[in-house]
């Protein structure tokens, strides 16, 4: 008997593409042959789920198990990080061990084979665009887990991190060009997040530039000197599943909306011993207001190179706004947007960026 | 009266039309149950496609149209990276139709039946015939190339491409690519196919692996010759986009469009609200991160529109097909991703006269969501197509000065090589010019050896040199004369050369080398002539001795700065004798390794000027050192002839060399700009690998 897996992707991998395994079985000609593919985490002798899939005209089975996979993969919330961290829920290895079912007739039962042909797989939250050819479904690695501009600007009291991939890490703080201290990581053959921001380490809060320095990349941030009093940072998970954070120093413009549901009540009032003219008698009532508010700001001008990353906000299921040191959850209204792809031709090109909190005031 | 196909689609035919056949004649028709019936094959399979049955009708026979059928088999052929004439294959299938029938003994009674009575073959591709064409039938004899795309028609070389042809006698597909000259901005002949045709449909690659500007592609067939050309957007830097879409002849049509996209997201959020309270923790204590209104699934669609520049109605109504076309691809990063055009209504441009800026604007969305980052795909720099042309020293004949002489020591053709002790010498060059004689290599004392040094012909000292003479050595213009140097004649000399450094030194040597205008006096014997020959000095530049004209000095002589000069001298050279007035032009811009040089003299009669130099610009000219034809018997019954001569030399010691590559010799005066022109022209030639280092070094 022969049970050999013909395909499987790469590893790491991200898990909003596809998936693809393909398998083959000498007994596939069997009746009722059906293959099986069982999850677990990796390590784990707990199933997470069994899938029966059937063979082709070829006799090879291929199932995609990106949509399953993804299930059990979520976000880590690690912005106020002070150390390296490792990632728990957004990264995860799985164990796929696939096996086959047949009968010995066409109506006899079936009999299960599991766990004849093994892989394992490391994933992450990320996504690879079908458009993206260079390395068909498969995740193509870089070690700084952002599409982000090069340079970004921080503030003594943001919380900032980023994520990277299978590199050293140098973290350089500066002030007025002077090296002040690096902070080294390490995060070889695996995912971490690191602590950028001088607020998240408790230190070097005077620094006026960081540079992020990992194997063949690197991003700078400067200080945020905008002298404007609005400022806006948004955290939101980016195209590989992890945080990114953009900030605005525009005004912020708050609009509220008002919902109120009123029934008519008479102007006399029949529940009383003796109905009397009271002029304070309601007639519209309010039984139950509901307040939403929304809020927009415009940004700068941004760039191409902005604009294709702030895509990613736009796309994205989990965005929060910094509020002193907190993290508030917003959901971004803007539903139709623009990309510009060409600086020259959108040179002034701005976003209102509009958005409710994801929790409403209580309605009254 | 049989069983007769009494009405037959034509073949080969579209698909998507009305393919009508009409049975008739059997003699069972009036049995009950009676139907006429047709079993579709694909042609050579015993695999039945489809059983069409069709009760009689009035008229007493049966009408079928198995055009649904065929359109359902038939699919496309992704056929766009191929590189040789490839016939259709999913595009394009033979069918074969077996009419029948069937009937019973009753009208309750079980179906006898009867297959394959009469056959037909069809070929049909997916074509469509418009149904106000005024017939069902595709037109097959209008047609030899499968699309109505205009004549002109952009494309970059990095483009694929394919041109669909109906062998509808097509004899051949012929593809000649153009560039432009580097030089001239005249095209260029690059590259040309062509294809031989033997399948009903093919395709026909669009291709090159050399840098193109232009394609002319011919189709020659029963029709005539349709001539089609592919330009390469002139414009530098516009974005570009390249559609490929099945055409209304089911073949692959390619339009490029350089306007920008526009790009656009829809993002589409399905949310749930989370209660505020934790209602599944041990405590449920505040969190201001806890979130309610949470996006459980979360879809973006980019859409993407770009504008056409101004059609005319040519274009406008091919591009209607673009718009309407079932299938419809966009060519990115030499891929082909699926797109779907959304545009549901369009204008057509019915007149011009009426809609005169016309164009559309192309809204599409990509098949396979979501799109990503669209990074512009810009044509390149128009000079990215320019190629260098071959050195034409005469442009074209268009010089106001004939070209009477050329050696081209690059062009072994003209050489008679001979290998002596290991090295390949030129025994002969021919010249290219007007003349078509000859230099020889006559060995004698303070002659040159050429030899192939693998970068080209280097001049050694040695005992052998070249002049004009096939008999042997000869002193200064014994035999051969050329009028063209006489003292009242105009001529220009140029020539291509550098000083060739020792292998091995440790030093750079002034290695430059001169080249020598005999400018007269020296009796008819002396003149009119070419010679190389080794030429070595002592000082700086020369010293004027006679003894040195061609003897090695004992050490060379370093070089001690950039200097140009021009002087008259008197020298004596092999066979002369009594020292004559030369001139030396002497120019050395390096101290480090020389680089190629062009040395011109340009003398004018009957003004009697003679300028020399590395180009125009930097010339230096002497007056009045130019005699005329007779000047004066000198005695010995000689009479003293003025004429000019060309000698070329390395001016160093021992191991002083030069490598040479040109040497022209025109019949008139050339104007300065004639002189760049020529000059340019060698420079950005084809033919040479060096042009970048001509006269690069500068004082």
């Amino acid at each position: 008997m022969a049970y050999t897996i013909l395909n499987q992707p790469t590893t790491p991998n991200v898990s909003n593409t596809r998936l693809m395994y393909a398998v083959s079985s000498s007994n596939a000609t069997s009746p009722q042959f059906n293959y099986i593919a069982d999850l677990y985490y990796n390590g784990s002798a707990t199933k997470l789920a069994r899938f029966k899939f059937s063979k082709n005209i070829h006799e090879t089975g291929n199932i995609d198990l990106a949509r399953p996979l993804s299930d059990y993969l979520n976000y880590d919330y690690n912005w106020k990080i002070a150390n390296s961290s490792s990632l728990t829920n957004s990264v995860k290895d799985f164990d796929i061990k696939f096996g086959e079912g047949y009968g010995v007739t066409d109506s006899s039962n079936i009999v299960e084979y599991p766990n004849l042909a093994s892989s394992s797989i490391e994933l992450f939250k990320g996504n690879v665009y079908p458009s993206e050819t260079s390395n068909g479904f498969n995740w193509t690695s870089q070690p700084i887990l952002t599409n982000s501009p090069a340079t970004q600007s921080f503030s003594a009291d943001d919380y900032i991190t980023a994520t990277v991939y299978d590199t050293n890490v140098s973290v350089k703080y500066y002030l007025t060009g002077s090296l002040t201290a690096t902070k080294s990581y390490v995060s070889a053959g695996e995912f971490r997040a690191i602590p950028i921001s001088p607020l998240n380490i408790g230190l070097y809060s005077e620094s006026d530039a960081i540079i992020l320095d990992v194997t063949g990349s690197s991003m700078r941030y400067e200080v945020n000197n905008d002298c404007r009093a609005d400022r806006q940072t948004l955290a939101f998970i980016n195209k590989f599943g992890f945080w990114d954070y953009y900030t605005s120093n525009t005004p912020l413009r708050k609009m509220t909306n008002v919902d109120r549901n009123t029934y008519q009540k008479d102007f006399a009032d029949f529940s009383e011993r003796v109905t009397t003219y009271n002029s304070a008698n309601r007639g519209d009532k309010q039984y139950y207001t509901e307040y939403t508010d929304e809020f927009e700001f415009t940004t700068d001008s941004v760039t191409a190179e902005t604009s294709q990353w702030l895509r990613e906000m736009f796309e994205s299921s989990e965005v929060y706004i910094q509020s002193g040191s907190n993290f508030i959850p917003i959901n971004i209204l803007n539903s139709t947007e623009t990309i510009s792809n060409n600086t020259a031709r959108y040179k002034n090109y701005q976003y209102t960026i509009k958005y409710r909190f994801a929790n409403n005031r209580e309605p009254r | 009266m049989s069983y007769t196909i009494t009405q037959q689609a034509t073949s080969p035919n579209a698909a998507y039309t009305r393919l009508i056949y009409t049975v008739s004649g059997s003699t069972k028709s009036s049995e009950p149950q009676f139907s006429y019936l047709v079993d579709v094959y694909e042609s050579g399979s015993s695999s039945r496609v489809a059983r069409l049955v069709q009760q009689v009708n009035p008229a007493g026979v049966s009408v079928f149209d198995p055009s649904r059928i065929f359109q359902g088999e038939l699919s496309q052929d992704e056929s766009w990276k191929i590189s040789s004439v490839t016939p259709f294959n999913s595009s394009s299938k033979t069918f074969t139709l077996e009419f029948g029938e069937q009937y019973g003994t009753s009208t309750s009674s079980s179906i006898t039946v009867s297959s394959s009575i009469a056959t037909n073959n069809i070929e049909v591709f997916r074509g469509v015939v418009d149904p106000n064409a005024g017939y069902y039938n595709w037109d097959s004899a209008s047609y030899a190339v499968l699309s109505n795309m205009p004549a002109t028609m952009s494309m970059q070389p990095d483009d694929y491409g394919t041109v669909s042809v109906y062998d509808n006698d097509v004899s051949y597909v012929s593809q000649s690519f153009y560039s432009t000259g580097y030089f001239t901005g005249n095209p260029v002949l690059v590259d040309s196919q062509s294809y031989s045709i033997t399948d009903t449909f093919s395709s026909v690659p669009i291709f090159s692996s050399q840098i193109w500007q232009h394609v002319n592609v011919a189709v020659s067939s029963s029709l005539g010759l349709q001539n089609y050309r592919y330009e390469v957007s002139n414009d530098t830097c516009r974005e570009k986009v390249r559609f490929a879409f099945i055409n209304k002849l089911g073949a692959w049509d390619y339009y490029n469009n350089y306007n920008p996209v526009r790009q656009s997201i829809n993002v589409k959020r399905e949310q749930y609200t989370a209660p505020r309270v934790d209602y599944s923790s041990l405590t449920s204590t505040y969190d201001i991160s806890r979130r309610g209104l949470s996006d459980y699934h979360n879809n973006t669609n980019d859409s993407f529109v770009v504008d056409t520049d101004f059609l005319d109605k040519t274009n406008a109504n091919w591009l209607e097909e673009l718009i309407e076309s079932p299938s419809v691809y966009i060519q990115r990063n030499g891929e082909f991703l699926p797109i779907v055009i959304n545009d549901s209504n369009y204008i057509a441009n019915t007149n011009q006269a009426r809609q005169k800026l016309f164009k559309y604007s192309i809204t599409f969305t990509p098949s396979n969501q979501p799109f990503g980052v669209w990074i512009p795909e810009n044509t390149p720099p128009s000079n990215a197509y320019i190629v260098k042309e071959a050195f034409d020293p005469t442009s074209g004949s268009a010089l106001t000065s004939q070209l009477f002489a050329w050696y081209d020591w690059t062009d072994t053709s003209t050489m008679v090589l001979q290998v002596d002790a290991g090295a390949e010498i030129p025994v002969t060059i021919q010249s290219k010019g007007t003349y078509s004689g000859s230099l020889y290599n006559n060995g004698t004392a303070g002659g040159l050896t050429l030899y192939n040094s693998g970068s080209g012909y280097v001049t050694q000292r040695g005992n052998n040199h070249y002049d004009m003479s096939g008999a042997g050595p000869e002193p200064w213009g014994e035999t051969d004369k050329w009028d063209v140097f006489a003292g009242d004649a105009s001529f220009t000399t140029l020539v291509v050369a550098r000083a060739y450094a020792r292998t091995g030194a440790t030093d750079y040597p002034q290695v430059n080398f001169t080249t020598l205008g005999n400018l007269g006096n020296e009796g008819e014997l002396r003149a009119k002539n070419l010679k190389m020959y080794s030429w070595t000095n002592e000082g700086v530049p020369f010293t004027q001795d006679s003894s040195n004209a061609y003897y090695p000095i004992s050490n060379d002589i370093t070089n001690t700065g950039i200097s140009a000069s021009v002087s008259q001298f008197q020298y004596a050279s092999e066979g002369i004798g009594t020292p004559v007035t030369r001139f030396v032009y002497n120019y050395s811009g390096s101290t480090n390794e020389p680089a190629w040089e062009t040395r011109v003299i340009r003398r004018s009669y009957p003004d009697e000027t003679i300028s020399s130099g590395r180009v125009p610009s930097d010339f230096v000219t002497l007056t009045g050192v130019v005699n005329g034809p007779i000047t004066a018997d000198i005695g010995n019954g000689l009479t003293v002839f003025g004429g000019g001569a060309l000698a070329l030399a390395p001016n160093i010691n021992v191991s002083g060399s030069i490598n040479l590559s040109q040497i022209l010799v025109y019949t008139g005066s050339l104007s300065d700009s004639e002189i760049n022109y020529v000059i340019n022209s060698f420079v950005s030639s084809s033919n040479i690998d060096f042009g970048s280092q001509v006269n690069a070094v500068n004082n």
